[in-house]
């Protein structure tokens, strides 16, 4: 995997901070006040002048504690963190404690999520007057990261004087699925209008130079080759085809996130895996290196959870655009339903290339795809639901196989209407395009 | 540096379980001390009230129990009749101990890593007092 750069597009990062400024009374106070008054009483009332002796260190050691506080503390901790980052690529938060110069030690509770869920505090002393602890985030798997809350504490005198608790939320940061770069084949052109980095066999205004011919009434002046006509004595002009647009539009079905272990599908239908791939992980990774490879190509790319449909995003070109697609990839959860919507042209544009990703475990999604097929969309299909590991359990094994029986019948029909039925494969992806293009020009030309 | 690591400054500390182990260790010896002029019997009830009291004393460290523990100890110094021995420079030591050490556990709490830098005033203090307040009572000891 080559995760895409995003250095230069990442918005700046946020800082939250936490501030301990008065000092509340302790334990450790009252302790100290209550052992001198019980110890000195004691020994008046018992008449043992010895016992008030056991009062001595603490009342010398209470002294030189109560004399270390410096007023009251202004402690600052600040976070620093990012709001995204790479897939699988280092993220750090930094914590910077500062005003240590009026307390004698500063506990910082560190956000829990940061640390793979256990909780860790961190005791800081007063070396320098300001401390900075820096934390490496878990980025291995994309998504949305809670990491929790980040708490202050500021002490002194041996615990005589604290203050409370004080926590600053860190917010959520999106790890970005990170992408492989396809040696992709090139995508069929959609001459809508005449821009675009694709070459066509339609004569027009464009860049890509067809023939050399004579001058006729209508031909603009500008497209006169002065060179040949010099040479050949009349006038010719170039003969250009038309520039146009490749489109493709990435489609996701977001409502299942199934593992390879059958037997945990009832339960994984409402969650996303953390520690083995499931049908999203593939399904977002599949989306994000179609959207890298074609927006490199400088292919107008389009995105649509079919099951949120406000998770869309109109196709366009550029390094924003790829952006926009993997924030929106990373936020991914399941839920929503398949309604059966209709397609706008500005989302789905016609004769652009659709590719949906889906397990294809209900007929919902397949007769979907099979309407977008049907309204003249170049419709692949893609296969994202791991290998799956059959149960143990004879009855288990042969419920899961009539449902992988189904879902191979789906594949089928699909198949069957003119949809291209593949498995995610980067390998593959681009010769199953090219043999594509093969077969609608094979097509054209026995129409 | 791997993910969860964390980068600090100094790479010395101790943990938040190392100051209660101290904690611990230091009201046993409160307790024996304050009972050792009667004689420590090591019979198992004794063992396991010992054990009982150390244990809530570092649970409960932010609470109410180390005063307790220090109310008891005196009351049992009182009662095993200490007078002007050496046990009641230890005892009167020790007390101070557990009131510092329960003092830091209040605020820290066990699964903290400590920078080392961070006790350092508490250190400096318990040896000003070691060496302000003992001496003097142990002399005091020694000429009655």
């Amino acid at each position: 995997m080559r995760p895409s750069s995003t250095k230069g597009v990442l918005p700046p990062d946020p800082v939250r901070t936490a501030r301990a400024t008065r000092w509340r009374p302790t334990w450790t106070q009252r302790r100290a006040a209550v052992l001198l008054v019980f110890i000195v009483a004691v020994s008046l009332v018992a008449g043992t002048p010895n016992v008030a002796l056991l009062a001595l260190p603490l009342a010398v050691g209470s002294a030189l504690a109560w004399n270390s506080n410096a007023g009251q503390p202004d402690v600052e901790l600040r976070v620093e963190f990012a709001r995204m980052a790479e897939q699988a690529l280092p993220s750090d938060v930094a914590m910077t404690v500062s005003g240590l110069d009026r307390a004698e030690m500063a506990v910082i509770g560190l956000p829990s999520g940061m640390l793979d869920g256990r909780p860790r505090t961190l005791v800081l002393g007063p070396q320098h007057d300001a401390e900075t602890v820096g934390v490496r985030l878990n980025t291995a798997q994309w998504g949305i990261h809670e990491y929790g809350a980040a708490g202050l504490r500021v002490a002194s005198g041996d615990g005589l004087f604290a203050t409370d608790i004080e926590r600053t939320r860190v917010p959520p940061m999106r790890v970005l699925p990170s992408a492989q770069v396809l040696a992709a084949a090139e995508l069929p052109a959609r001459s809508a209008g005449q821009v675009g980095a694709h070459r066509t066999r339609r004569p027009g205004d464009g860049s890509e130079l067809l023939d050399v011919r004579e001058f006729r009434p209508g031909d603009r002046i500008r497209r006169i080759d002065w060179r040949v006509s010099a040479r050949r004595g009349e006038l010719h002009v170039r003969h250009t085809a038309i520039d146009a647009d490749a489109e493709l539009t990435i489609c996701i079905d977001s409502r299942h996130d199934l593992g390879p272990v059958v037997a945990d599908w009832p339960e994984r239908v409402h969650g996303v895996a953390e520690s083995e791939t499931s049908s999203l992980d593939i399904a977002v990774t599949a989306a994000v290196t179609l959207a890298t490879t074609y927006t490199r190509l400088g292919d107008r790319v389009g995105f649509v959870d079919l099951a949120v449909a406000r998770r869309a995003i109109h196709p366009g070109s550029g390094r924003r655009q790829l952006m926009r697609i993997r924030w929106q990839l990373a936020g991914m959860t399941t839920g929503g339903s398949l309604s059966m919507r209709s397609f706008d042209e500005a989302t789905l544009p016609r004769g652009a290339v659709t590719v949906v990703l889906s397990p294809f475990m209900d007929d919902q999604v397949t007769e979907l795809v099979g309407r977008l097929a049907g309204t003249r969309r170049d419709t692949i299909a893609v296969d994202v639901l791991p290998k799956p590991e059959l149960p143990s359990e004879r009855h288990e094994r042969a419920a899961a196989r009539l449902v992988l029986a189904e879902r191979s019948a789906r594949l089928s029909w699909l198949a069957r209407r003119g949809v291209l039925v593949t498995r995610w494969d980067p390998a593959l992806f681009g010769a199953l395009i090219r043999e594509r293009q093969r077969q609608r020009h094979r097509h054209r030309r026995v129409a | 540096m791997t993910a969860g690591d964390l980068r600090t400054t100094s790479r010395q500390a101790i943990s938040g379980r190392t100051l209660r182990l101290l904690l611990a260790a230091a009201t046993a010896g409160l307790i024996l001390s304050a009972r050792a002029p009667a004689g420590i019997n090591v019979d198992p009830v004794n063992v396991a009230l010992l054990l009982a009291v150390v244990t809530v004393t570092v649970r409960l460290a932010a609470s109410a129990v180390p005063t307790g523990v220090g109310v008891i100890a005196v009351m049992v110094a009182i009662w095993s009749g200490i007078g002007f021995s050496s046990w009641l420079v230890l005892t009167a030591s020790l007390l101070y101990t557990v009131h510092l050490l329960a003092g830091l556990c209040e605020v820290i709490p066990a699964t903290a890593r400590i920078e080392r830098g961070a006790l350092r005033p508490s250190l400096i203090r318990w040896i000003q007092v070691q060496l302000a307040a003992v001496p003097p009572l142990a002399v005091l000891v020694a000429l009655v």
